[in-house]
């Protein structure tokens, strides 16, 4: 059981001190609400920050009705509920979390696997049956594990800063956790193992010449979009309220947001054509002479503050389509 | 739970919409909008009830969130209404007038008969 605990709260089990309060009648009760919570640090520190501000505020409105410090404390914990319940309904949000990824990353990855085993097996004729339980197995494992590490291990920076408009001198940095970067160099060297030896297929050499034409040509086309799309991983965006400066590891761009006239998701066939880890934004602007250019902005959900830039840049584009 | 309060949770959904339809706000002064609105039927509003069902209409993209420091200079999580959520709004207002209608036409209406 402890074991099962601990494995639905990786990387960080433990309770994050910067949570504690210096109440002590509050921090016991944070603590023990973060045991009843699953997911990563960052994922039960989100619950416990919306509880400590809430039993904070309660605490201070008591304060100032008259109660004492003691009391408003005790009252202000007692009001928020008993923390099994409030533990319950993020438990329940999370497994929703899990079923949502287990479907939307396994069903594609299952589905991608039995069209190779059917171009595979060729004229062998395996059952029927045989193509439904590989099926199954792929979805259910594949889809399983991913499920597992998005909604246990892995926080996404989501829900974040997604306020339409950024204080005076701010400037806003979206970019990716250093886990997210970790994952990216993993996936960019596994996808060179692929392409490597999916190539070699293509020209009969070693064994995955045994796969069929069309799912070497297929897995070389995937490994080199993933090995060019992982360095956005590495991407960093900065907002102020005058400009976008766009830093990939390759380059450094910076557009004025005077010059932009619409920003867009990239959706249908083009949508299907790109490799992306993210979802691409189509940036276009006027350069000089009123030439319009176009250049592309990878967001995913992993980036800091990525919502916020978007948001920005989304009230940014209406306001200049009324004006 | 009485039927009183089964109808007040009914319609939890759209009068937390409806305090955030005036601005964004955050958890707790969510709460305090609605005790004062609720007044005496405040005690259906428990905070274990609020929080989950903040979170379902922001799943649902009715609420979008940002986090601020609130004056404490901690996070704060701060919750406004989306586009498709006025919009659920205004439907789940215009049911609402309906339903009143259809009481003030019969129940009602045979109230003021009898007396």
């Amino acid at each position: 059981m402890m074991l099962l605990r601990t494995l639905v709260r990786l990387p960080s089990p433990g309770f994050d001190e910067n949570q504690f309060t210096g109440d002590a009648k509050v921090d016991a009760f944070l603590r023990s609400l973060d045991a009843e919570l699953v997911g990563s640090k960052t994922v039960r520190n989100l619950t416990l920050e919306e509880a400590k501000d809430h039993i904070l505020s309660a605490k201070q409105a008591l304060i100032a009705a008259g109660e004492s410090d003691e009391v408003a404390s005790e009252q202000a914990v007692a009001s928020f509920g008993p923390e099994a319940e409030h533990g319950a309904s993020q438990r329940q949000e999370r497994s929703a979390t899990f079923y949502k990824m287990m479907l939307s990353m396994g069903l594609p990855f299952a589905i991608m696997m039995s069209l190779f085993n059917l171009l595979n097996s060729g004229e062998s004729g395996l059952p029927w049956w045989f193509h439904l339980v590989t099926f199954l197995l792929y979805f259910v494992f594949f889809g399983a594990g991913m499920g597992y590490i998005f909604t246990f291990c892995f926080a996404q920076a989501k829900p974040t800063q997604s306020c339409s408009t950024l204080q005076q001198g701010e400037v806003l940095e979206v970019f990716s956790p250093r886990l997210s970067k970790v994952m990216a160099v993993g996936l960019a060297v596994i996808m060179l193992v692929l392409g490597a030896l999916s190539a070699l297929g293509v020209l009969g050499i070693g064994f995955m010449a045994y796969n069929h034409l069309l799912v070497n040509i297929f897995l070389v086309y995937i490994a080199i979009g993933m090995v060019i799309a992982s360095p956005v991983a590495f991407n960093r965006y900065l907002l102020d309220g005058q400009s976008l400066t766009i830093k990939t590891p390759f380059r450094s761009r910076q557009l004025e947001l005077a010059q932009f006239v619409a920003v867009q998701p990239v959706t249908g066939w083009r949508r299907w054509l790109r490799i992306d880890l993210g979802q691409p934004h189509q940036l276009r602007f006027r350069c000089g002479q009123g030439k319009e250019s176009i250049t592309y902005l990878v967001i995913n959900g992993e980036m800091h503050n990525s919502d916020q830039l978007l948001a920005v840049l989304n009230s940014k584009m209406s306001a200049q389509a009324a004006v | 739970m009485n039927d009183n309060e089964q109808i007040l949770k009914g319609v939890l959904d759209t009068l937390v919409l409806k305090v955030l339809q005036r601005g964004p706000n955050y958890g707790f002064g969510i709460r305090d909008a609605l005790y004062q609105q609720l007044g005496e039927d405040a005690e259906v509003l428990k905070e274990a009830t609020l929080y989950p069902l903040l979170h379902r209409l922001e799943r649902r993209e009715l609420l979008t969130s940002y986090r601020q420091p609130g004056e404490r200079g901690t996070p704060r999580k701060y919750y406004q209404l989306t586009a498709a959520g006025s919009r659920y709004l205004q439907g789940r207002t215009d049911e609402w007038t309906k339903v009143i209608s259809l009481l003030n036409r019969t129940l009602f209406a045979l109230k003021k008969e009898e007396s």
